[in-house]
């Protein structure tokens, strides 16, 4: 006790004199989407004002820093309505920024795998929907209470690397693979501490790579699921040169004790998942009006994702194998506000009568600030 | 109490590493501006704001509205006489601030472009060599408009753009008040 006493107190005094006090600076911003999906056939579309978002940040000092995002889904919740939207807190972490080589970040943080998930504003990819790959494979908006470091040792290079609560298997099902098993800060059970990381490497102005990763067990203390070990990898690049921009990125994920969980909760649980896309956009607008400081992005992407790669004990789900093309534009006539206009063609792998590719119409509006 | 113990051991370690990397910080901010204009001796600092001619020109050239407080502008010189100037400024990133600093020959051409201090989550590729010297040699003359003379940074757009447009605010204001500065 009398170490830790004195530890404590001599840090305290080290932080309290090293550490210079500025003004405050709080900021406040926002990101929002709202979207017209109308699917194929005669099922009526729809408009949802999909997502609405402030971001609340505050710099106590230069090196001490608080960021939030708080988040409204569908526009309202209703006591007792089954399909209501949600509120939820997406961010909100304290920063301690040591030096540039080195930071703590600690509080409820973005799961730094894939690209949409740490990038997740409107006007920061293409198509009026999320990636798939970004959905059903890295389930965005992924975050989850915990700490860790962050920091860009050397030029171009920058890490993050975060123990955080785990997921919780009972809520894996054969769809969307992990994505019902995030705690999301939400009276989380802290039995599985997890880890995940990034690495971005940037060697010039034109391209970026990013590894990145989640690693933990998802039994939630259950013992008759053995330790439901769940493994993610991903990797991504993004690469721009003058009007053409490419981006692409791939995810793997493995869940241990696939066979007990389904056992226990019923579902078909695969063993892997495996999913990718690739999107190359171009931006049009100076073949219009080379004078134009707007942008005109013509853009074609292909996903392939499929929930059900290996399974034991059940036949893969082939539905659940699936294809998507999306063809659209996105007009940003400021960099931060996106008129989003894209048809997806959605395919599955499921063979026989009865089964039907789709396909989907979607406009939509974004913006952050 | 052991829980109590090793509580306080935790927040104690990282108290200790948070000093630890605080008093490890580099240079100060004013050896950064003079290393950026190389024989450079001393810096001066003049405080200069711009009349309201000058702030329609500036709305008018750039698009923006002119910087709300007066300029300060260090004029460096070395043991001959003046070689340039350097503004130490700051744009918002995506909810923090980014300090920068621009450094000018008598000409007003960029000699030099810092990025002080980054302290947003994500996106520090501003920080990058390559980055930068896209900036080397533009003058007032040159539009400087992100993604276009000044290519933005896959991953790092906004931060980007931010800089992209400070660093042209600096460069229309040194060349709105060029007959004030100092010889």
């Amino acid at each position: 006790m009398t170490i830790a006493h004195t530890v404590l107190c001599a840090a305290t005094l080290l932080c309290a004199t090293a550490i210079s006090q500025e003004q405050p600076r709080p900021t406040i911003g926002g990101y929002g989407e709202i979207h017209y999906n109308e699917p194929d056939g005669t099922a009526r579309g729809q408009i949802d004002f999909h997502r609405f978002v402030i971001f609340l940040a505050h710099s106590f000092t230069d090196r001490i820093s608080f960021r939030s995002e708080l988040e409204i889904e569908h526009t309202k919740i209703e006591a007792g309505a089954a399909d209501g939207g949600e509120v939820a807190l997406e961010q909100a972490y304290l920063d301690f920024h040591l030096s540039d080589a080195f930071g703590i970040r600690a509080g409820i943080v973005l799961i730094p795998v894939g690209l949409v998930n740490l990038t997740h504003e409107p006007p920061a990819f293409n198509g009026v929907e999320r990636p798939a790959v970004d959905d059903a494979l890295i389930p965005t908006t992924w975050r989850e209470a915990g700490a860790g470091i962050y920091g860009a040792p050397a030029e171009g290079v920058q890490y993050q690397l975060y123990c955080t609560a785990g997921l919780n298997a009972a809520g894996f099902d054969a769809a969307n693979g992990i994505r019902g098993g995030r705690q999301e800060g939400f009276e989380s059970n802290p039995v599985n501490p997890s880890l995940s990381g990034r690495l971005d490497y940037s060697p010039g102005t034109g391209l970026a790579l990013g590894a990145s990763f989640f690693a933990g067990g998802a039994d939630a203390g259950i013992d008759s699921i053995g330790s439901a070990a769940v493994f993610l990898w991903s990797a991504d690049v993004r690469y721009t040169v003058n009007r053409l921009s490419l981006r692409g990125v791939v995810a793997d994920a493995s869940i241990g004790d696939a066979g007990l969980i389904n056992r226990r909760y019923g579902g078909n649980v695969a063993g892997r998942l495996f999913g990718y896309y690739v999107e190359g956009a171009y931006d049009i607008l100076p073949l219009i009006d080379p004078a134009s400081d707007a942008n005109l992005l013509l853009f074609l992407r292909y996903e392939r994702y499929n929930t059900q790669a290996r399974t034991s004990g059940f036949t893969p789900l082939s539905q659940y194998d699936r294809s998507d093309i999306v063809l659209g534009l996105t007009l940003k006539p400021v960099f931060n506000v996106a008129v989003k206009t894209d048809y997806t063609w959605m395919r599955n792998a499921l063979k026989g009568p009865g089964t039907r590719n789709t396909g989907q119409f979607n406009l939509g509006l974004g913006y952050f600030f | 109490m052991r829980r109590v113990i090793e509580a306080m051991a935790w927040i104690g370690a990282m108290g200790i590493l948070m000093a630890a990397g605080v008093t490890a910080g580099g240079e100060g901010t004013r050896e950064t501006l003079q290393r950026m204009l190389p024989g450079a001796r001393e810096l001066r600092p003049d405080s200069i704001a711009l009349t309201d001619a000058e702030r329609r020109a500036f709305r008018e050239r750039t698009g923006m509205s002119a910087p709300a407080a007066a300029t300060v502008i260090y004029s460096a010189l070395s043991d001959t006489g003046l070689i340039g100037y350097v503004v130490l400024d700051e744009v918002r990133g995506k909810d923090q601030p980014i300090t920068y600093a621009v450094a000018v020959g008598p000409d007003l051409a960029i000699r030099s472009l810092e990025i002080l201090d980054y302290r947003e989550a994500y996106g520090g590729e501003v920080r990058n060599g390559s980055w930068r010297n896209q900036f080397l040699g533009k003058t007032p003359a040159e539009p400087l408009r992100p993604g276009r003379e000044i290519s933005a940074i896959t991953g790092a757009t906004i931060s980007s753009r931010a800089v992209t447009l400070g660093v042209r605010r600096v460069l229309v204001t040194l060349d709105l008040i060029r007959g004030r500065l100092p010889r």
